[in-house]
């Protein structure tokens, strides 16, 4: 029985199911999970300090499942992509549901990732980091449901984005009373060859690769609510982004460099006009011989800043290091980050909780994750 | 004891390749590459198909229309073209005219599919891409007689030259050399190329597409 059992499960275990094709109709299952321990050295007089439910844990941070396909030779191409963690924070878990027709001009219509800054394109498992820097994962929603376009030129050397989104409440909680739509517009420009989303140089490029991206996004909305984020994400007026990166990768070493500006413009006379800055600075280095990468990000964010009151500063340095178990991207990741404050507290500084102590404006933490890839 | 040093000793200090001609050429992403008779059939990721006249660098659109043409090899009087996320080998005559399509199961990634094929002594080899490099060979009537997983990361287009396995390598940057009777890494040859996707020896030389420049590279044939 035992022999029979064995004969029957193994040819499944190999030959395990990740693609289907029917003709020219292709279907792929993919997924990872990823699950980390996070430690924290924080002040004594910082909230955190005694919230034992943040402190020095396991995290769940990525359960996801994604259904990707394509058919009639690919004109069609369409992807479903669900990460069931975002449920314990009682979070919508859709990350995807977009359907693109492809000619030389790909339409897109559904929710996915907005065509604003190269590192938020970049999905973490291309990334050696276990969390993003600050202007990213808190500066302003990342996907979004609407009509996406992108143009190549000169085989991709050259692509332009444009979305068109509403900021649907129930996805991205986003909407207002107005209605208004968002508006997004991406230009990038690549040397030799197209640069793909990807934090690292995996194919140890034998000649320097350049991507030069700019970006765009305007808003205007009504009648929300303003504290609902550290920085703003609704405000009742007109929101409007720029942005800047520039990369490169050579030889296993990358680089990335970001500028974030967000102005705030407050239709309510009572409020000041503010702006948010936002800088990132990484560079990486994958050691294929003995399967590492080391990573360092410097990253500042000057939020919601306005003329008569100064930002809140915080500063964000991270150490990386992460050892790939196979071609799968089955990463041990370790990211140690020191959070440094200036100390120059404002009216809505409380949002932000940071110590209160300037002598002592540092919070450390480390994050040891295992990222593992179904498919 | 002493092949094995000797091996060892040639995967160490291998010799890096330099191309001694490079054409750009208008084929979209060119992937495989397979040249006879004063003509390279060329098959492009963007599901066309290219010849290219390697000694006047004309190119022409055959207008056959596939999903991702990732290999190509010419066999007498037959043609192969590979697809890889359909996982069809599909076969031609020389006018172009669909003789046979197979379907070979493979249910790794889609864009981890079949790179390459080649032919030697009656059969075709097939190749997958990466996790794992899964080198299939198929009889004439495109049966599987054999399965066997590379000890390689991964492959970009395979050749069978002086009865030697040539697989080439986009991401290793190179060009492994394997033992055909036992599929064993004898010999290693870097290639500092951006996107090198298709390989075949054409007279006295070896070109090699690369599908991120759209280029064609002539190499002089490496001692094997």
């Amino acid at each position: 029985m035992k022999k029979l059992f064995f004969f029957l499960l193994i040819p499944n275990l190999v030959f395990s199911q990740y693609t289907f094709n029917k003709g020219y109709d292709n279907l792929e299952i993919r997924g990872n999970i990823t699950t980390y321990y996070k430690y924290r050295w924080y002040p004594n007089d910082s909230i955190e300090t005694n919230n034992k439910q943040e402190k020095n844990l396991f995290k769940l941070k990525d359960a996801r499942i994604k259904l990707e396909g394509s058919v009639s030779k690919r004109k069609i191409e369409y992807e479903m992509h669900l990460d069931f963690a975002k449920l314990k924070d009682n979070e919508q878990p859709l990350m995807d549901a977009y359907v693109t027709f492809n000619n030389k001009l790909e339409t897109t219509v559904g929710f996915t990732k907005l065509p604003f800054s190269r590192h938020s394109k970049t999905a973490i498992i291309y990334q050696p980091w276990l969390k993003r820097a600050q202007i990213i994962d808190e500066g302003q929603h990342r996907r979004d449901i609407g009509l996406h376009l992108s143009y190549g030129i000169l085989n991709d050397k050259i692509q332009l984005f444009s979305s068109i989104v509403d900021g649907e409440k129930d996805l991205v909680s986003d909407n207002d009373a107005s209605g208004n739509l968002e508006y997004i517009g991406r230009i990038e420009l690549a040397y030799p060859t197209k640069m793909k989303y990807r934090s690292l140089d995996l194919a140890h490029s034998s000649t320097p690769i350049f991507s030069l991206g700019s970006s765009y996004r305007s808003s205007t909305k009504s009648e929300t609510d303003v504290f609902d984020e550290i920085i703003y994400y609704k405000i009742n007026g007109t929101k409007k982004s720029y942005e800047f990166d520039f990369a490169i990768m050579y030889k296993g070493f990358s680089f990335l460099a970001e500028a974030h500006s967000i102005d705030y413009l407050w239709e309510n006379s009572q409020r000041e006009n503010s702006n948010t800055i936002g800088l990132l600075i990484e560079g990486n280095y994958l050691l294929k011989r003995y399967n590492s990468v080391f990573a360092l990000r410097y990253d500042h964010t000057d939020i919601n800043g306005t003329v008569s009151l100064p930002g809140i500063q915080q500063q964000t340095i991270s150490i990386g290091y992460n050892y790939r178990f196979n071609e799968h991207m089955n990463v041990l990741k370790i990211q140690f980050r020191r959070e440094i404050y200036d100390g120059n507290m404002n009216s809505i500084g409380d949002l932000f909780s940071p110590p209160l102590n300037t002598s002592n404006p540092f919070k450390n933490e480390i994050r040891i994750g295992l990222q593992y890839i179904i498919g | 004891m002493k092949i094995l040093l000797i091996s060892f000793l040639s995967l160490i200090f291998s010799e890096t390749l330099v191309p001694n001609k490079k054409i750009k050429i208008n084929a979209g992403e060119p992937s495989g590459i397979y040249c006879s008779n004063g003509k390279c059939i060329i098959s492009s990721d963007d599901g066309n198909v290219y010849s290219f006249n390697p000694e006047n660098y004309q190119i022409e659109n055959l207008k056959i229309y596939g999903e991702d043409f990732e290999g190509v090899t010419i066999s007498g009087n037959n043609i192969y073209l590979i697809e890889e996320r359909s996982r069809k080998l599909l076969k031609y005559d020389n006018e172009f005219q669909l003789l046979k399509t197979v379907t070979l199961p493979y249910s790794g990634r889609l864009n981890r599919g079949y790179e390459g094929v080649t032919h030697y002594n009656n059969n075709l080899f097939v190749i997958t891409e990466k996790n794992p490099c899964l080198l299939t060979i198929l009889n004439k009537d495109l049966q599987i007689t054999n399965q066997v997983l590379l000890n390689i990361k991964e492959a970009s287009d395979i050749i069978i030259y002086k009865d030697e396995l040539l697989v080439l390598s986009e991401q290793d940057h190179c060009i492994y050399v394997l033992d055909i009777t036992n599929y064993k890494i004898k010999k290693k040859f870097n290639l500092n190329l951006i996107g090198a996707e298709g390989i075949c020896i054409y007279k006295n030389q070896m070109l090699i597409t690369s599908d991120k420049l759209s280029t064609v590279y002539f190499f002089d044939i490496p001692e094997l």
